[in-house]
């Protein structure tokens, strides 16, 4: 019975990069912590660019598959880039396995200076 | 009842509301840690785990959340994860939330999926990985 999350806890932490919206996103991503990664990506602008980080992200399920599915309908409707940095492991599998990686830029590094 | 079996097993439930999601995944990662069980089949059961527990969450109940069950074994060829819910059974649900990728995402995870309904209408899906 231990209560101890088998990885960091969750995060959401939002930066301006270079005129970038970093939103670096960590521990674990389901319909219960979603709505915090929702709530970081709503008010982005046209013309901007929206960078989600998660090389710490150590868990995702289709709760972010769908976040991602809507995130990129959105940027193409409204006329923001939306780019990835993704983790390794059964994160960046569920990526590939959902087909994201043809629908999004997936960077291997944080972009910028 | 007694027997030789050394199985790692695990069998938990939880009010079948969105807590239940992280709860029963993390103890499944217990468990199957505690069995020796690593990346990446480690990865993916817990995500299959999480879309099934996600599924009896949104679609097993309607206004008051009832039981969802997980039961975990841990085999030498297999691992077998059944997560079983008392609720309304299989119903087409056109306001369903959710974007209806949890099944899909199951079924290229595990090695074999089984949905059933059971005798007091509810629904399970049971699940084998291989091991290797």
């Amino acid at each position: 019975m231990g209560d101890s999350p088998p990885g960091e806890p969750f995060a959401v932490e939002v930066h301006e990069r270079d005129g970038d919206r970093v939103v670096a996103v960590r521990g674990e991503l389901d319909m219960t912590t979603m709505p915090q990664v929702q709530a970081a990506v709503e008010d982005v602008a046209a013309g901007t660019r929206l960078v989600l980080d998660f090389r710490r992200l150590g868990f995702m399920d289709s709760a972010g598959v769908h976040l991602l599915m809507r995130l990129d309908a959105r940027a193409r409707r409204e006329g923001f880039e939306l780019a990835l940095v993704s983790a390794p492991g059964a994160v960046g599998r569920l990526i590939e396995l959902c087909h994201l990686d043809q629908r999004i830029t997936v960077l291997s590094a944080l972009p910028g200076p | 009842m007694s027997g030789p079996s050394a199985t790692p097993s695990l069998r938990r439930s939880a009010r079948a509301v969105p807590a239940a999601v992280p709860v029963l995944r993390t103890a499944a990662t217990e468990c199957l840690e505690a069995a020796g069980i690593g990346e990446p089949l480690l990865g993916a059961i817990r995500i299959a785990v999480s879309e099934a527990v996600s599924n009896a969450v949104l679609h097993a109940y309607e206004a008051d959340p009832g039981e969802v069950e997980l039961s975990v074994e841990v085999a030498s060829g297999e691992v077998r994860v059944t997560v079983a819910d008392g609720g309304l059974g299989l119903r087409p649900r056109p306001q369903s939330p959710g974007a209806g990728l949890g099944l899909p995402i199951i079924s290229a995870l595990a090695t074999t999926v089984e949905l059933g309904l059971g005798e007091d209408g509810g629904t399970s899906i049971r699940m084998t990985f291989h091991r290797d």
